[in-house]
């Protein structure tokens, strides 16, 4: 019988890791984001702004891909617990099809998000907060809502979102819909006050409308995730590579044509007022 | 087969004392008590619990939105004098405001740090 000597010593080494954070002081200054997909409860006080960049970088499907989203984003608090915002969207492609490779440049499009928070991660059991998102786009559009629940505990912090999505992909002779289910989560420990390390796992699943509602595809990612915070600014990170198919495998076991090898987020704060 | 038998023993027994752990830091935000007022009466006189509460709402509402709530216990009843002011223009106290968040976070600070 063959011992699974790595993944033990791998899940010893995080849970030694998390219970060590349990134990470590904490200042937990200026942190707006420690994952890069999952979203914690927090919302701006009213009057505040932020500017937000994001940059995803998505690489490789069963050919040559490579894409790079780009959003701009800008946060506004409204009022106690109602948070707005607004994005611009970009996308370029990079894609083998047939054997030759092509670019594709586009303007994906612009968001409204609308997130209000219910409940705080310190003060109550759980920290929770509703969120809805409407996206607008010349080749799609979106609207996507989200359960956020997370909880801070010592230096530790924990989040986790449920998501469903329904998409308008308007192709060229009609329009196709497509509902999607994710479920994201994120564990993370500060290491100083202004830096934190964790890990975010992520998975998708989508059904369309084109294949009588059969699911077509669900994936699982999971990777590092880092965030650095300032009194003005912070910045999170998380690299996330495909670690199984759950439907719709194409290549040794992942999803190759729906999906990536290996997803990556960077997103920067900037705190305006 | 020991080894990894062992190595089980030793995550119960971490596994345990961080839950209790846990579920004591569960609680929270220290919630105001009657004792808690007479200790704040004592520098803004007249204080009552129901400002007392109102107080930690007030905390909760306004000082959450750019890092996570600190602890009250975590600083010295006096450090929060100096902390809260200081904080009052990032999160656009008005002086009336500063105050009922100082007398919360005073009195339940010096009654959490007592008990521990
Ligand atoms: C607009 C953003 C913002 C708001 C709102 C805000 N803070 Fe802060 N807070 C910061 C930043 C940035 C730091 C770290 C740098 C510093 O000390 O200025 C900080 C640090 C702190 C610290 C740690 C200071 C230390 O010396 O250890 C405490 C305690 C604190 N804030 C309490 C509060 C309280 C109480 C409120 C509500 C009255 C509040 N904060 C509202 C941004 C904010």
């Amino acid at each position: 019988m063959k011992t699974p000597v790595p993944a033990l010593a791998l899940n010893t080494g995080l849970l030694a890791g998390a219970l060590a954070c349990l134990f470590i002081p904490t200042e937990a200054t200026a942190t707006e984001r420690h994952f890069t997909y999952t979203y914690g409860s927090a919302v701006l006080n009213r009057g505040d702004v932020e500017v937000e960049p994001w940059t995803t970088l998505r690489v490789e499907r069963s050919g040559f891909y490579a894409r790079f989203d780009q959003r701009l984003e800008v946060e506004v608090g409204l009022a106690e617990r109602l948070q707005s915002s607004w994005y611009l969207n970009l996308t370029a492609i990079n894609q083998e099809i047939e054997g030759a490779r092509a670019s594709k440049f586009e303007f994906a499009g612009v968001s409204s998000e609308w997130k209000y928070k219910l409940a705080d991660p310190v003060a109550d059991p759980f920290g929770a907060a509703l969120y809805g998102e409407l996206t607008a786009g010349p080749s799609e559009s979106e609207l996507e809502a989200k359960l956020i629940l997370d909880k801070h505990l010592g230096a530790l912090v924990a989040a986790f979102n449920l998501t469903a999505e329904h998409e308008w992909i308007y192709e060229s002779a009609e329009t196709e819909r497509e509902f999607v289910l994710e479920l994201d989560g994120g564990l993370a420990c500060f290491l100083s006050p202004a830096l934190t390390a964790g890990l975010e796992i992520r998975s998708h699943s989508d059904w369309e409308s084109a294949e009588g509602w059969g699911m077509q595809h669900s994936a699982l990612f999971a990777g590092p995730a880092l965030s650095y915070a300032q009194p003005a600014w912070w910045a999170a990170l998380t690299i996330l590579p495909q670690i199984a198919a759950i439907e719709g495998a194409t290549d040794g076991g992942l999803v190759l044509d729906g999906h990536e090898r290996v997803e990556a987020r960077l997103i920067f704060g900037v705190h305006l007022q | 087969m020991m080894g990894r038998k062992l190595t089980r023993t030793i995550l119960a027994s971490l596994t345990v004392p961080a839950i209790l752990h846990l579920a004591a830091c569960a609680s929270g935000l220290a919630q105001p008590q009657a004792g808690d007022a007479l200790r704040a009466a004592e520098r803004w006189p007249g204080v009552t619990l129901e400002q007392l509460a109102e107080g930690r709402s007030l905390y909760v509402a306004r000082c959450a939105g750019c890092h996570n709530l600190h602890l009250p216990e975590r600083y010295t009843p006096e450090k929060w004098l100096d902390l809260v002011p200081a904080m009052a223009v990032k999160a656009r106290l008005s002086p009336g405001e500063v105050e009922t968040i100082e007398r919360y976070l005073y009195a339940t600070s010096a009654r959490v740090r007592d008990e521990k």
